[in-house]
C-alpha cells in the first residue's frame, strides 16, 4: 500500500471533514466534476489528497455562487493551466475579477463592522451592534457553545 | 488660496471625541487660523468613513487624508497639526 493509499479517507470521511453529503459526493463523480474515485478491493470509494483539493475548490466555488458547468471548466483549467483553451482563460480571467469584486466588498464589510465594533468598545451605552451579533449567533449556535458565550446582565 | 479643510469624526457617546474637538479648537485659536472643524457623525457617514481609513472615533480628517486616529496628549496633537498644515500651501510658518 502507497503512502497516498494510506491517507486515502472513506466517503464518511470526506463527508465529515467537508460538509458535503454522501450523495452530493457521488454525485460529482457521476457528472465528472471528480475523476473516477479509487476504489478498495471490495468496491468501496477511497478519496486521495487530490480529490480533496478538488473538492474544497469545488466547494469554494459554490460559495462564490459558480455554476457546476463553470466549476468544471475551472478544474480543467486548474488541471492544465497551460494548454487551457481561450474560451475557458476568458471564462477563468471573469471568474478572477468576480472573486476581486466581492474580495473588495468584503474587506468594505470587514472595515465597517470593525469601525462599528470600536465605536461601541468606546461608547458609554454599551453596544447595540455586539448584542444584535450574539443574539443572532445565540439562534444558530448549539446549546453548550451558548453558555459560555458572554451573557448580558 | 484654499484653506485646508479639518474634519472630525466623531461617535454618539463618545466622551473622547469632545475633548479632542476642544483641543483642535484650542490650537487653532492659539496659532490665530482661521480655520472651522466640521463635525462628522462617523454613523452618518460610514461608507466615507471606511473609505478613508477611520477604525475608531474620534479620528481627524485633513483636506480628505486621515492623520490621527484616537486621542492624543496636547503636545502631540500640536506637533502633529504643525507639521499636516506646514505641507499645505498658507498653513504655519
Amino acid at each position: 500500500m502507497s503512502a497516498e493509499d494510506a491517507r486515502a479517507m472513506s466517503i464518511g470521511e470526506v463527508t465529515e471533514r467537508l460538509g458535503l453529503s454522501a450523495d452530493t459526493l457521488r454525485y460529482y463523480e457521476k457528472i465528472g466534476l471528480l475523476p473516477r474515485v479509487g476504489r478498495t478491493a471490495s468496491g468501496l470509494r477511497r478519496y486521495g489528497a487530490r480529490d480533496l483539493s478538488r473538492l474544497r475548490f469545488i466547494r469554494r466555488a459554490q460559495a462564490m455562487n459558480f455554476t457546476l458547468a463553470e466549476i468544471g471548466a475551472l478544474l480543467r483549467f486548474r488541471e492544465d493551466p497551460v494548454r487551457a483553451r481561450p474560451r475557458v482563460r476568458k471564462l477563468t480571467a471573469g471568474k478572477l475579477a468576480e472573486v476581486e469584486r466581492r474580495l473588495a466588498e468584503l474587506s468594505h464589510l470587514r472595515d465597517e463592522l470593525r469601525l462599528l465594533l470600536n465605536l461601541c468598545a468606546a461608547s458609554r451605552e454599551g453596544c447595540p451592534v455586539i448584542e444584535g451579533i450574539e443574539e443572532a449567533e445565540e439562534g444558530t449556535r448549539p446549546r453548550a457553545a451558548t453558555r459560555r458565550g458572554r451573557r448580558r446582565p | 488660496m484654499t484653506l485646508p479643510e479639518i474634519e472630525l469624526f466623531t461617535s454618539p457617546g463618545c466622551p473622547r471625541c469632545a475633548r479632542m474637538r476642544g483641543l483642535v479648537d484650542a490650537y487653532l485659536e492659539y496659532r490665530k487660523l482661521p480655520l472651522r472643524v466640521s463635525m462628522v457623525d462617523v454613523v452618518a457617514e460610514l461608507d466615507r468613513a471606511v473609505a478613508l481609513g477611520v477604525r475608531a472615533t474620534p479620528a481627524l480628517v485633513i483636506d480628505g487624508r486621515l492623520v490621527l486616529t484616537g486621542a492624543a496628549a496636547p503636545a502631540r496633537l500640536h506637533a502633529l497639526l504643525d507639521d499636516e498644515l506646514r505641507r499645505m500651501r498658507g498653513g504655519v510658518a
